[in-house]
């Protein structure tokens, strides 16, 4: 932990090491996590997942109906459920649920869905974020009203009610050949909801960039408003994006799993953290904890490493927000 | 600062208005056919239409510049106007007709049958326009004939065979032999103030007076049902705040007194993991500790008062986390401050500047945040009041999206959106008086 | 009558070899390493460098505002009126804040607690330090405003810092870093953040005051003006080190080492036209990274010049930032102390030399 405590405006210490040469946002911010053990640790903690999201879709993939690898309604074996986690099976490792499925699978097949509708999400809401921000904030009056004044709209409502009510509204649509009901019905209400707080900060960071003599100078220069934005002020907001994302990604998974536990995330027979939970939930009392154990801890490491990597990307790449 | 107040105010209206337009195109257009959920899909024709009509889903979406046929009885008893097929004919069934008169139009009750509002209608639109579903939809021309029931009891028989347009069946009951001005078929005319006589205008004037009421409880209006809910959600609600901000407050001084040592990073350490867990795992074992002490009947329901306790606690220590990371920051930002350097300078204590000087400037930006979390005070949380069976404003929220009981929805939505506009308000206004930065322009 | 032979009696301040260095995770920052002055009774010692030299830390270890977890004060020491204040508990050292050593800052607007009133803040500390009422505090406050120069003190009592101007708000600093008659002034870049106008108002005013109060003051700038018109000693600091020492009259008339004459040789010079302005090549060295031997041998115009006199031998090839250049081998491998040239003047340099004796080598070399 470095300049903690009470920072000073003045160069303190003059411990404000000269620029070596070329070294852009990218690349310094890129060597300071390198050495970041913590951040180090939890990326590959994220790798790890991403990587067992993967082998899940590779499964769902490969495995058939009647084939060679057994799909995973296929795998419900009543001789087998409620078998407590042992040791002597790599089905059982985590044991099984009420209909004999293996809960290792399902914890991972639920790792994809929450990592799916995590990226997802944010492919929506970050660059519609980053763009609008941008926009409200270069072009401001009347655009920045209109952007202003659809947010605070959907600021007004709470996330979770908008997102019931979207899903709600999804419930049998089909929108470009995908059916909204379900995974993909979650991760666009969630993109179209999201966006709200990246705009925001991209819209206060963009205020001030449109100030910068450079920009300034673009414009006495003749530079059409599309290539100042392009150019020079998306460069330096694209920060923000990266740790917008970071975070959006959090409350991705958060929002899929409490939806799915409410019944509203995910389709019928598609396993997620969210469904092992409310399936779980009673069989406690039955003594029956491992369900959901594995759910809850798998979901609690994951959010735990993106929250620390985030707030370490966030310091790397904004020292200013550094506060520890 | 009369005119920061004034603008503050358009604002406030502006996004009120914005969550009207949200809730309209979310709950309303998107909604479908709301009589077939509620009704059934197997249900009459006409059943929907008199359900449709009777909540104002028939109306046009924006603006009303559509016209009505109406069947008026021109005499006089008091049973109400019927039509019926008689015989083979299968046109009525078709046809969404309703035992109503448009808003404008005075005549005595149940002597007028009117037809759905239909864009510019006259006598040369087809007789299809009358309705959808049933045998109109598949455009045949209706056959046989339809008896009219009056109100003093007579009847009056008009055949329909070979009808094509409007025009045509009007003729057929204007000018039938029989009628001696009993029956009367006439389209309504275009006025101004009819134009606001549609979906989006009722939804606004529903919303903002809070006329709502339930679908699917008949007779419970919004306002009966946020009185009767509503002070569950604020009995586990307050408490739940107040102890967060409170506890949370004093935690984060207490780290960012010791800032830098092992007492503020233990603190931030076990902040980021009570952020991480999810909130779902805090309710589920929290109330498995309470069955694991032998305390079942405290776990759910508001039998017992005792039972606030619980989910109160479980609220408590869940946010607990972000709360005192967000302090913290605020605090950790404002001792940043040159200012505090000077205090420093000045010889001042430690206590003396973190609970005077680094306070005061802390209160403002603490206080917004607590004013911004009332909205969620009065919908309840959610998830808790669902899962612990506390019949608060949340759960009720969940069970009429479940029952797609659109007014109360949009009642409860609009409420939340309101409660979080005013907040932002006083919070605005709490910045203007409480900040010299700002009062003091 | 400054450089090592301090009389006792004379000295307000003094430091010796203090050396305050901070433990980050990129490294040691020897922020301030091995510096050593004295602040006279009664005058002014300006501390001047460029921004990282090391002179705000310096004035803060003094009293101790620095974060002491990254920061540590490693060596040395501080005698105030020959009381030895590193030594103090925590408990004594606020005490000494305020009561015997003022300070104020560069920036009125942000150091100044904006919630609170000018003069509540000024009573804040006359309160804390000579117990009085509150009433007794508020008399005094306003006098003090009075004596600082802001019109209508009792009004201004009552106002927040942003309703005053730049020039106002300094002054209110300055009221309350004199507000309980310390005997030393620190005064870190106060004029930086004000127009030419309000500096030269300023800087009146603690001449004034210094006069009135025999206030000693310890002013912290990089401006050679600010120097001109208000110091009577000086010391030039540069990457961490005092590089010259000694009275004003002398730096200005004949500055020994080759930063100092860098700097009054890129100064624009009255009568002298057509000529381009030189400039001190180079950069200020990246304070984890400094070089070895003589921190400004690799901008320093005499290394060059007196390698080109010596043998080969006798000298080395450093790499700067502006290519090969040929050095005197001790420039690079050993510090030069801080000694004694002439009386009362103090250079740490191997070559140290007057800019006359030292002629400025060929114009081709110095453009950049």
């Amino acid at each position: 932990m470095t300049m903690d405590a009470i920072q000073h405006q003045t160069s303190a210490g003059g411990a404000e090491p000269v620029a070596q040469r070329g070294a852009s946002l990218w690349a310094d911010a890129r060597r300071r996590l390198a050495r970041d053990r913590w951040a180090m640790l939890c990326l590959g903690i994220i790798a790890f997942y991403v990587l067992l999201a993967l082998g899940g879709a590779m499964y769902e993939a490969l495995a058939a109906p009647e084939g060679g690898i057994p799909t995973f309604e296929e795998t419900i074996n009543f001789d087998q459920s409620y078998r407590p986690p042992s040791l002597d099976s790599l089905r059982n490792l985590l044991g099984t649920d009420w209909a004999g499925r293996s809960v290792l699978l399902k914890t991972v097949l639920g790792a994809k869905v929450s990592l799916t509708v995590g990226l997802m999400s944010n492919l929506i809401a970050v660059p519609l974020g980053l763009m609008l921000g941008a926009a409200a904030g270069y072009f401001g009056r009347r655009t920045d009203a209109v952007i202003v004044w659809l947010y605070s709209t959907m600021a007004s409502v709470p996330g979770i009610v908008l997102l019931i009510a979207m899903k709600y509204a999804f419930k049998n649509v089909t929108f470009l050949g995908l059916n909204l009901g379900g995974i993909h019905g979650l991760y666009i209400a969630l993109g179209v909801t999201a966006w709200v707080g990246t705009c925001r900060y991209v819209r206060a960071e963009v205020m001030k960039v449109r100030e910068l003599e450079y920009v300034l100078a673009a414009r006495a220069v003749g530079r059409g408003n599309v290539m100042i934005l392009l150019r020079h002020v998306l460069p330096n907001v694209l920060h923000l994006g990266i740790i917008s994302f970071s975070l959006g990604v959090v409350g991705a998974i958060t929002a899929e799993v409490t939806l799915s536990y409410l019944g509203l995330g995910v389709e019928v027979g598609m396993p997620s953290w969210g469904t092992m939970i409310d399936g779980a939930r009673m069989e406690l009392h039955a003594g029956r904890w491992w369900e959901l154990a594995s759910a809850v801890g798998a979901m609690f490491l994951l959010v735990l490493a993106l929250n620390i990597f985030g707030d370490r990307l966030r310091d790397a790449l904004d020292p200013r927000l550094k506060n520890v | 600062m009369l005119i920061y107040i004034i603008r503050r105010l358009m604002w406030a209206a502006l996004t009120i208005f914005g969550v009207m337009v949200l809730t309209f195109l979310l709950f309303r257009v998107s909604a479908g056919d709301i009589a077939g959920a509620v009704l059934g899909e197997k249900a009459a024709e006409a059943q929907k239409a008199t359900w449709r009509h009777k909540f104002g889903y028939d109306l046009p979406w924006l603006i009303n510049v559509h016209r009505n046929l109406l069947i008026i009885s021109k005499v006089g008893g008091d049973k109400p106007l019927w039509a019926k097929d008689t015989g083979s004919s299968r046109a009525r069934q078709g046809w969404s007709l309703v035992l109503d008169a448009p808003p404008g139009e005075n005549y005595p009750p149940n002597t007028v049958l009117m037809s759905g509002y239909i864009r510019g209608l006259d006598e040369s639109t087809s007789i299809h326009a009358l309705g959808s579903g049933g045998p109109s939809a598949t455009n045949e021309d209706p056959t046989g004939s339809i008896s009219f029931g009056l109100g003093d009891g007579s009847t009056l028989d008009v055949p329909v065979d070979g009808v094509k347009t409007i025009g045509d069946l009007m003729q057929r009951i204007n000018g039938h032999a029989a009628n001696n001005g009993r029956l009367e078929a006439r389209i309504t005319s275009l006025s101004v103030a009819g134009a606001f006589n549609s979906q989006f205008f009722r939804h606004l004037k529903t919303s903002l007076l809070f006329e709502g009421e339930s679908l699917k409880h008949s007779g419970q209006s919004l306002k009966s049902i946020i009185a009767k809910h509503g002070k569950y959600s604020l009995a586990v609600q307050i408490p739940a705040v107040a102890i967060q901000w409170f506890i949370g407050m004093i935690l984060a001084l207490f780290v960012a007194y010791y800032r830098g040592r092992w007492p503020d990073k233990i603190g931030v350490f076990m902040s980021v993991l009570g952020m991480c867990v999810p909130f779902l795992a805090f309710m589920i074992y929290g109330q498995a500790l309470m069955f694991h002490l032998g305390l079942p009947q405290h776990a759910a329901g508001t039998i017992y008062r005792g039972n606030l306790y619980v989910p109160v606690a479980i609220m408590v220590i869940a946010s607990l986390g972000g709360h005192v990371r967000f302090y913290r920051t605020i605090i950790l930002d404002e001792t940043g401050r040159d200012y505090v350097r000077t205090a420093q300078a000045k010889g001042l204590p430690l206590t003396t500047i973190l609970f005077k000087h680094v306070l005061k400037n802390c209160m403002l930006p603490i206080l917004t945040s607590l004013i911004l979390a009332i909205p969620f005070l009065i919908m309840g949380s959610l998830l808790v009041e669902n899962f612990f069976g506390i019949p608060g404003l949340g759960d009720r929220m969940i069970t009429s999206i479940n029952d797609r009981d659109e007014p109360i929805m949009n009642g409860l939505v609009f409420l939340t959106a309101v409660i979080y506009t005013a907040g932002i308000l006083l919070t605005d206004l709490c910045y203007a008086v409480f900040d010299p930065r700002i009062r003091l322009k | 009558m400054m450089g090592m032979n301090t009389q006792p009696g004379d000295a307000l301040l003094e430091i010796r070899d203090l050396r305050t260095h901070f433990f980050t995770d990129d490294g040691v920052v020897k922020a301030v390493d091995g510096v050593s002055f004295s602040v006279p009774r009664g005058k002014t010692f300006a501390l001047v460098g460029e921004s990282g030299c090391g002179k705000s830390v310096t004035a803060f270890s003094i009293l101790r505002l620095l974060p002491m977890p990254p920061a540590r004060i490693v060596s040395g020491s501080i005698h105030l009126d020959g009381r030895d204040l590193l030594g103090l508990s925590p408990g004594q050292m606020r005490q000494v804040r305020g009561g015997q050593v003022g300070m104020i800052f560069q920036e009125p607007m942000s150091s100044l607690n904006p919630v609170f009133t000018c003069g509540s803040q000024i009573a804040e500390a006359v309160m804390l330090h000579a117990r009085t009422s509150a009433r007794e505090a508020r008399r005094r406050a306003i006098d003090l405003l009075a004596k600082v120069g802001i019109p209508e003190p009792a009004q201004r009592f009552g106002e927040y810092p942003h309703q005053l101007s730049g020039g106002m708000r300094q002054r209110v600093m300055i009221a309350m870093a004199l507000s309980c008659s310390p005997r030393l002034l620190i005064a870190d870049e106060p004029t930086t953040a004000l127009d030419v106008t309000t500096q030269a108002q300023i800087l009146d005013l603690l001449g004034d005051l210094q006069e009135r109060e025999n206030l000693g003051i310890l002013l912290i700038t990089h401006d050679l003006a600010v120097v001109a018109q208000t110091a009577h000693v000086v010391g030039v600091m540069y990457a961490s080190k005092i590089v010259e020492l000694t009275s004003a009259a002398d730096l200005f008339s004949r500055a020994l080492h080759p930063y100092t004459q860098g700097i009054f040789r890129s100064l624009p010079r009255l009568g002298v036209r057509g000529r381009r302005l030189e400039t001190l090549g180079g950069s200020v060295p990246n304070p984890l990274n400094f070089p070895t031997g003589c921190k400004f041998h690799p901008r320093c115009a005499t290394a060059r010049m007196v390698a080109r006199t010596m043998n080969e031998s006798d000298t080395v090839v450093v790499t700067t930032e502006t290519g090969p250049v040929r050095v005197p081998a001790r420039c690079a491998s050993q510090e030069p102390p801080l000694r004694q040239e002439q009386p009362g003047h103090s250079v740490a340099c191997w070559h140290a030399r007057a800019a006359d004796q030292a002629d400025a080598p060929p114009a081709e070399e110095e453009q950049q």
